[in-house]
């Protein structure tokens, strides 16, 4: 059976949008246009993920989430307008496992979605076992006897360069490596010409691979004027 | 309050060690002293408790008991057995030679009330009685025959017959020759003259020992009391006040040297509050002008000499030691004010304020600092005035006749001047004070801090009130300010929002029509036009709600210590492939140096962005843009420079909102690209300047070094 999605905007035609780019996925999709209903029908139904506006009549998105939450555990995307950080870390903080800003690109709420779904229907839950030896960031699960990157459970491939770095980046989650580190461990050469180009071409590389937008990373970041670091998710 | 145990503690502590010091001094001279005349046997005995087993009383009973005997040889009675509290008779062959019947019968039997102690002396022989027991004092309780002395342990040893030499009467040296029977102490514990010691003595008499067959008693009483109203006591009780005296002395020495080491010890073990008191007092003293030191100085030299040659005399002594107190603290100052004693002086204050010195200092302690000087140098004058003046009276009243009425009046106008001088001091001092307070108050207000005004009764009261009602004006005004300021920005989030969702509606039916398929190609032209601007309007919204909480002063910013070399590589490298779809060469010119900056990296980052992407826009296409970063009077200064494709128009502030470098608008542009990356650098604490000379355009980001050095990187650590 498709997995179904419930999608939650007091916007009717936002609600509409998605569930059509939803079901051209091939998901089911419920629909509800405030918090109230919301609540309802994730109750009721067996709904597998939830796209949750904050901003609602009756009850809002946060709340709804709260209420949600309380009985059931499932992956929750929180859709908003408001597009700070701040509004971010609220949004995580109340229990969402993903937070899309408006106007989200169709592909990438997608994409997210998808994520989302094959954690939770493939890996169970987020904080579920796992093997031994396996570092896990997130969507990420990494191997390092084997070298493999899983995400999202789906092992993805990685050139020897790319995952030179990748290992350096898990077994120092949070870390932030200067290029010429970068390339002194991965090449095992002294930093060269150049050296920012290079790691910033495999840098893009990885991204394109592992991350659900690219052009707003999530894991591989650059930290400005300092280096690079993998994100402790 | 902890505070003030703790000042409490520190002048404590002082004051321990200073008595302390004094007391072990005083009374450490006196045990000196005393230990010179003051045997230790002689403290022990003081302590004894019994006067009678004490080294004096047995040297007096000795001297009792020679003095009885020497008044057999002689005849006459000594003075020195008129004590009464020392009882004695003589006994010879049965008659009493010397002393009252009644007394001899009841010291022969120990009897006689209020004494205890009983001496008996016959054929050489002592025995001694005690509270009624016969003392042992031969040790072994056995007397055996002597030559010509009798000998007590512990008591003085007389020697009898070179006594009797002296007196020039005998030249017979014989042994006093006891009987054998008298050698028993028991049998003899009853010396009652009787008989049998009137035969023994008749019987020895041939060997012409002139105290043959006498018997003596002393009996000393056991509390001796003083029978003469002479302040000088003599005899038995003489021994008592004596022992009491040395009693007294010793405790009362002891006790204060005892207490001044205690005092010493308790001073070292407070040694922190001490040593932060003697700071405290050496901070104020430091404050002193020298002169008036070394005024007091000299003032006290006098009497600390005279009080010293006195010291004996116990006001001298007193006198003595507060001087010296006063000394301690002298050399106090000199420790803890090495160096700058010179500096604090009525001279340097003078020279300083002649100099104009002390610029920096309060404006209130500026002025006042002048004018105690100006005020001390007045009354200096005034008292060399006054000695003139008295001169000139005296001088007058020797050499003129009548009334001095011209040193009278030249007084009597000094007094005047001097009391308006005075008068006007303390007007002076009270506005001095109020400039002072006023010049807080005003620099509180500036702080937007607020602060007491001053009280209505002096003299700046009104001024002060005013600046207090500016301040508050001020502060209304900047309250109503941040309120509108917040207003803006709720704005501006409620605009963003309400444009972002239809924005939504558009971009994800936009994308659906796009992915329909049965679209002919001139409407899928119309779709990809208005996904593009969708898309744009999309950057637009986004970029004009940056620019509007970055000019309101609503960004929040991360500061982190970067390298301003490394965020332009890493921006040049992230921009990588637009660059290399440009066609434009760039020429990048960056020191191989950290260039230490304290910015958010992430503003920093889309500044440069924004400046490489309005030179890859507005460059003359196949041209070369030219990115450098310098080191510059501890600046680092980051240029990016390109030749632009329209000519510039004159005179226009690029980074103004919506202000592009064509008029049409007919490019992708929003316009914000500069705007923002003011904005951003102004929230970095940096300088975005935008120059045009012909057709060169130059963006110049200035930011300020960060002087604490970044950590070495590890890689150059290597």
């Amino acid at each position: 059976m498709e997995p179904c999605v419930l999608v939650v905007d007091d916007d009717r035609e936002i609600v509409h949008a998605i569930a059509l780019l939803l079901e051209k996925e091939g998901y089911q999709v419920l629909k509800a246009y405030n918090g109230l209903e919301a609540v309802e029908l994730a109750m009721g139904r067996s709904v597998q993920l939830i796209l949750l506006d904050v901003m609602m009549p009756k009850l809002d998105g946060l709340s709804a989430l709260m209420k949600i939450r309380e009985k059931r555990n499932l992956p929750v995307i929180v859709l908003s307008a408001k597009s700070e950080d701040s509004d971010k870390i609220l949004g995580l903080s109340m229990g969402a496992d993903d937070y899309v800003a408006k106007p989200y690109n169709p592909q990438e709420l997608v994409a997210r979605v998808r994520s989302q779904l094959r954690r939770y229907t493939l890996l169970g839950d987020v904080h579920s076992e796992h093997r031994e030896g396996e570092i896990v960031n997130g969507r990420l699960t990494y191997r390092p006897e084997s070298m493999e990157l899983l995400v999202d459970g789906e092992e993805v491939h990685l050139t020897a360069t790319e995952r030179k770095i990748v290992d350096l980046f898990l077994r120092n989650l949070g870390r932030v490596f200067p290029a010429e580190e970068i390339y002194r461990r991965v090449w095992e050469d002294e930093a060269a010409y150049a050296t920012e180009n290079t790691v910033m071409v495999h840098i893009r590389h990885i991204r394109e691979k592992i991350e659900l937008n690219p052009k707003e990373p999530e894991y591989v970041k650059v930290v400005w004027g300092i280096g690079y670091k993998m994100e402790k998710k | 309050m902890d505070t003030k145990w703790k000042k409490s503690k520190g002048v404590l502590s002082v004051l321990f060690l200073l008595v302390g010091l004094t007391l072990m001094v005083i009374f450490g001279g006196l045990t000196i002293l005393y230990a010179g005349y003051l045997s230790p046997r002689e403290v022990v005995d003081a302590f004894r408790g019994d006067y009678q087993d004490t080294r004096q009383f047995r040297r007096e009973i000795s001297y009792a008991l020679r003095t009885a005997l020497e008044t057999q040889v002689s005849g006459e009675v000594s003075s020195a057995l008129d004590d009464q509290n020392l009882c004695w008779g003589m006994w010879k062959n049965g008659s009493v030679l010397y002393g009252d019947l009644s007394d001899m019968q009841a010291m022969s039997r120990h009897e006689k009330a209020g004494y205890n102690f009983y001496l008996q002396y016959q054929n050489g022989k002592v025995t001694i009685w005690k509270d009624g027991e016969e003392v042992d004092i031969y040790g072994d309780g056995v007397f055996r025959e002597q030559w010509d002395q009798w000998e007590l342990p512990g008591y003085e040893n007389l020697d009898l017959f070179s006594y009797l030499g002296w007196i020039g009467d005998s030249e017979s040296k014989h042994p006093i020759r006891t009987t054998t029977a008298a050698a028993d102490p028991v049998s003899s514990a009853t010396p009652v003259p009787d008989e049998t010691t009137t035969d023994e003595n008749a019987a020895q008499s041939d060997t012409e020992n002139p105290w043959e067959g006498v018997t003596i008693y002393l009996a000393a009483a056991e509390t001796p009391i003083p029978y003469t109203n002479s302040s000088y006591y003599s005899g038995l009780y003489g021994i008592v006040e004596n022992l009491r005296f040395t009693r007294e002395a010793v405790c009362l020495v002891g006790g204060c040297l005892l207490l001044g080491v205690a005092l010493v010890v308790w001073a070292i073990l407070w040694r922190r509050w001490l040593v932060l008191a003697f700071q405290a007092a050496g901070k104020v003293t430091g404050k002193v002008w020298l002169e008036v030191k070394l005024a007091v100085l000299a003032a006290l030299a006098g009497p600390l000499v005279l009080s010293i040659a006195y010291a004996s005399e116990p006001v001298f002594l007193t006198f003595a030691i507060g001087i010296s107190w006063l000394l301690i603290f002298y050399l106090n100052d000199l420790i803890c004010n090495r160096g700058k004693l010179c500096r604090v002086s009525f001279c340097a204050c003078l020279a300083g304020i002649l100099r104009g010195d002390g610029l920096e200092l309060p404006l209130q302690k500026k002025l006042l600092r002048g004018a105690v000087a100006a005020y001390v140098a007045a009354l200096v004058l005034a008292a060399g005035a006054a000695v003139l003046d008295m001169q000139f009276f005296l001088y007058w009243m020797r050499c003129q006749s009548g009334l001095p009425w011209l040193p009278l009046l030249i007084g009597v106008f000094g007094l005047v001047l001097l009391a308006l001088l005075f008068r006007h001091w303390k007007d002076e001092k009270a506005l001095i004070e109020d400039l002072g307070t006023l010049s807080r108050q005003v620099e509180e207000a500036r702080q937007g801090r607020e602060a007491q005004p001053l009280d209505s009764v002096r003299p700046l009261a009104p001024l002060s009130q005013g600046v207090a009602e500016m301040g508050d004006g001020l502060q209304q005004a900047v309250e109503e300010r941040t309120r509108s300021e917040r207003m803006k920005v709720e704005l501006i989030t409620n605009v963003s929002h309400d444009l972002k969702t239809p924005l939504t509606s558009i971009l994800s039916y936009a994308e659906l029509l796009r992915e329909e398929e049965a679209l002919p190609d001139h409407v899928r032209d119309y779709v990809q036009i208005l996904n593009d601007k969708a898309q744009r309007l999309k950057t637009m919204v986004q970029e004009v709600f940056d620019v509007s909480k970055a000019a309101s002063g609503n960004l929040k910013l991360q500061w982190e210590e970067l390298d301003l070399s490394k965020l332009l590589r890493q921006t040049l490298a992230d921009q990588a492939d637009p660059i290399a779809e440009s066609g434009l060469q760039f020429r990048v010119d960056l020191p191989e140096t950290p260039v230490p900056v304290r910015a958010d990296g992430d503003r920093l980052y889309r500044v440069f962005q924004n400046l490489i992407h309005n030179a890859l826009q507005y460059a003359l296409p196949g041209s070369r843009v030219y990115v450098r970063l310098t080191e510059e009077e501890g600046r680092a200064v980051a240029r990016v420079q390109n030749t632009s494709k329209e000519e510039l128009p004159h005179g226009v502030d690029f980074t103004e909102r919506f202000v592009r470098g064509d008029e049409s608008r007919t490019d992708g542009g929003s316009g914000l690209g500069l705007a923002i990356a003011l904005s951003f650098t102004q929230a970095c604490g940096g300088e975005l300047t935008v120059r045009t000379d012909a057709d060169l355009f130059t963006a110049q980001v200035t930011l300020p070094l960060n002087t604490a050095q970044l950590p070495a990187s590890p890689d150059s650590a290597d």
